[in-house]
């Protein structure tokens, strides 16, 4: 058992180093060739514009992608949520610190609903006709491996299963994030923030319903 | 490693501008789409038409494929795996269909997309590839050229411009009853440069005597120039930058000369965008002048009380028309509202509105790309459905494409609705 746990620590550190050099690597790209310096007459600010892309332009009743779609969207946040919860116990599997098993059992909890969210989400893509048309064997696997990572999780916090597979698998998923389409992990913000300089500075968001007269004025 | 297909020069030269373009912006929004499909209801040609090729994800495909394959490591060795595909002849053909014929740019996908992608920026990005390739579409690129070559995009000759605009002069002093109304031409040292669609001399004079009247009532100080006045710019939507940028200086000169305090552009969506938030960017260098939108202008003069307006001289029902780059892309989303509460009577809202608004289907180009007149027409479906919802008799926008567009489904769809500037509808409710 030590031997197994050695070897998936091995796996896990394997497939952080890959996964943060990667995101180091994207971001430093990203930044050097930001390109932030714009010329035109600011009708908003970005900032405001980044705080409502987080928040406001988020939510169900503002995102039409969510409001015609909500059961996909509320499988979608369990999905994320249940993805940052056994990622968040790796380090914890890593260094076998001691947690209550109440945090434990509640963790496996979330985990549950989420590993069904990533099954349907995935036998969604297999079975319609439009999302077929836009996968390729990535989106299957990426869905497939981000569901698996999260049942072991889950299994492993009610002892079903020992943890080192945890590792394994979590370091297995580390490693393939810069492969795929799974590297919207390291560009979701930043394309974001794109996103909020646009229409910030285009004064689009956060919506106002109202005129700024003193720009306006004549 | 999958070998790469084999390059023409001029597939060379597209992929090596794209990778000219491949800043900090263009890494981020290629890198993001997760191909969760949920943007297809945002699209007005997937709605009406069911096609999965419209699908905002799919023209974010045909970009992101050929970055995959060109520019990243998985790519490169296994490209089936991700999704990648080589710059060859089918996937360049797809790219022409769908990113032309099937995109109007209006952004409605990106404002709904569960990341945050840039979508027009990507099709836009990937028009600029085609643009080396020399594949856009020939009545867009017309267009390009006949603003180039002549000064406006309908060619028309400046004697031609001059007789109209005088006797649309004459028909203003005969409307006001003041010999001193005018239509100034070229005058030096005015408060505001007011530029033109081509579409208006040509086409509607009504909207300039229109715009004229309300300046009259504003006693502003304003010139045209007849040299210089066209405020569209094709090569934006051609994803010709460097055309775009002449076409940028031309009317950036043009107001240095005639020494205007302000740069005003006409109900037009895709040349406000074009000026007032990509000219900067194509000149890399801030305007030492403001550039606004006549809407704006218009807005400021009724708050400030600068023209009277009685909105009973309007009792027809009046709905409003969102033109995407002015509103989704252009910020400029209540003054319209604004103005039109204060000279119409009965002002309906369509459904959704303001920057959630759909487009009519006439953006990115396609008035002007016959060969997609079918697709066109198809995908305003969805508009015409909102303008009948309304009940509305009239339907106002500021942008003289979104009216050819409308004039056109009104026809098609059977809408029975007349189509005006908001501009037109203000100038019927001035108190002189």
């Amino acid at each position: 058992m030590a031997e197994s746990m050695n070897a998936a620590r091995i796996v896990f550190l394997s497939g952080l180093g890959v996964f943060l050099l990667s995101a180091v690597y994207q971001w430093i790209r990203v930044f050097i060739n930001a390109n932030t310096e714009d010329f035109t007459q600011p009708k908003g600010t970005v900032l405001p514009a980044f705080a409502y892309a987080l928040t406001g332009a988020m939510m169900p009743h503002k995102k039409e992608t969510a409001f015609l779609h909500l059961p996909t969207y509320w499988m979608g946040i369990a999905y994320h949520l249940g993805s940052f919860v056994a990622l968040a116990w790796l380090p914890v599997h890593f260094f076998e610190w001691r947690i209550p098993d109440s945090i434990m059992i509640v963790c496996a909890a979330v985990l549950i609903p989420s590993v069904f969210s990533g099954l349907i989400i995935l036998i969604k893509r297999i079975s319609v006709s439009s999302l077929r048309h836009l996968s390729s064997p990535d989106d299957y696997f990426s869905n497939a491996l981000v569901t698996l990572f999260q049942a072991i999780s889950s299994m492993a916090l009610l002892g079903i299963i020992p943890v080192f597979l945890v590792l394994s698998i979590g370091g297995l998923l580390l490693m393939y994030i810069p492969v795929g389409k799974l590297r919207h992990v390291i560009f979701f913000l930043i394309a974001r923030f794109f996103l909020s300089w646009f229409y910030g500075r285009r004064g689009v968001w956060p919506p106002k319903r109202r005129i700024l007269w003193k720009k306006n004025n004549h | 490693m999958e070998k790469k297909q084999s390059l023409t020069r001029d597939r060379e030269k597209a992929l090596k501008g794209f990778a000219m373009s491949m800043d900090g912006r263009l890494l981020a929004h290629l890198n993001s789409c997760v191909h969760c499909g949920l943007c297809a209801e945002s699209c007005h040609y997937y709605l009406s038409t069911g096609e999965e090729k419209y699908m905002p994800a799919r023209k974010v495909d045909q970009l992101a494929r050929i970055y995959r394959r060109y520019h990243t490591v998985a790519g490169k060795i296994f490209p089936r795996w991700i999704g990648a595909s080589d710059f060859n002849d089918q996937s360049i053909q797809e790219m022409v269909d769908v990113l032309f014929g099937g995109c109007t740019m209006c952004g409605r996908c990106s404002l709904h997309c569960s990341i945050g992608v840039d979508i027009p920026f990507l099709v836009r990005t990937a028009r600029s590839m085609l643009v080396e390739l020399g594949r856009v579409s020939p009545g867009l690129q017309s267009t390009v050229d006949a603003a180039v070559q002549t000064g406006n995009n309908m060619a028309i000759p400046r004697e031609e411009l001059v007789d109209t605009l005088q006797w649309l002069e004459e028909d203003l002093r005969m409307e006001v009853n003041d010999e001193k109304a005018s239509i100034p031409m070229d005058v030096p040292h005015c408060r505001l440069l007011y530029t033109l669609n081509p579409r208006e001399p040509k086409f509607f004079p009504l909207s300039i005597s229109a715009m004229a009247k309300i300046f009259y009532a504003a006693d502003e100080s304003w010139t045209l120039s007849t040299h210089c006045y066209d405020v569209t710019n094709y090569a934006y939507y051609s994803g010709d930058d460097h055309t775009a940028e002449e076409l940028t200086q031309r009317l950036f000169d043009e107001m240095i000369k005639l020494n205007a305090q302000e740069l005003v552009l006409a109900e037009c969506g895709h040349g406000s965008r074009a000026i007032r938030w990509e000219g900067p960017r194509w000149l890399k260098k801030k305007f030492p002048f403001p550039v606004i939108s006549v809407i704006e202008l218009i807005a400021g003069y009724i708050h400030s009380g600068r023209i009277a307006v009685d909105p009973s001289k309007n009792t027809t029902p009046v709905t409003l028309h969102d033109p995407c780059n002015l509103v989704r892309a252009g910020g400029v989303i209540e003054e319209q509202r604004y103005v039109l509460k204060k000279v119409v009577s009965d002002f309906r809202e369509m459904t959704p509105n303001r920057e959630n608004n759909y487009c009519c289907g006439g953006g990115g180009g396609q008035l002007s790309m016959g060969e997609y007149r079918e697709r066109r027409v198809a995908a305003g479906k969805i508009k015409a459905d909102q303008i009948k919802k309304t009940g509305a008799a009239i339907v106002a926008t500021p942008c003289h494409n979104c009216i050819d567009q409308l004039m056109e489904l009104n026809k098609e769809y059977s809408l029975g609705v007349e189509i005006k500037t908001v501009g037109e509808l203000v100038a019927d409710a001035l108190i002189l």
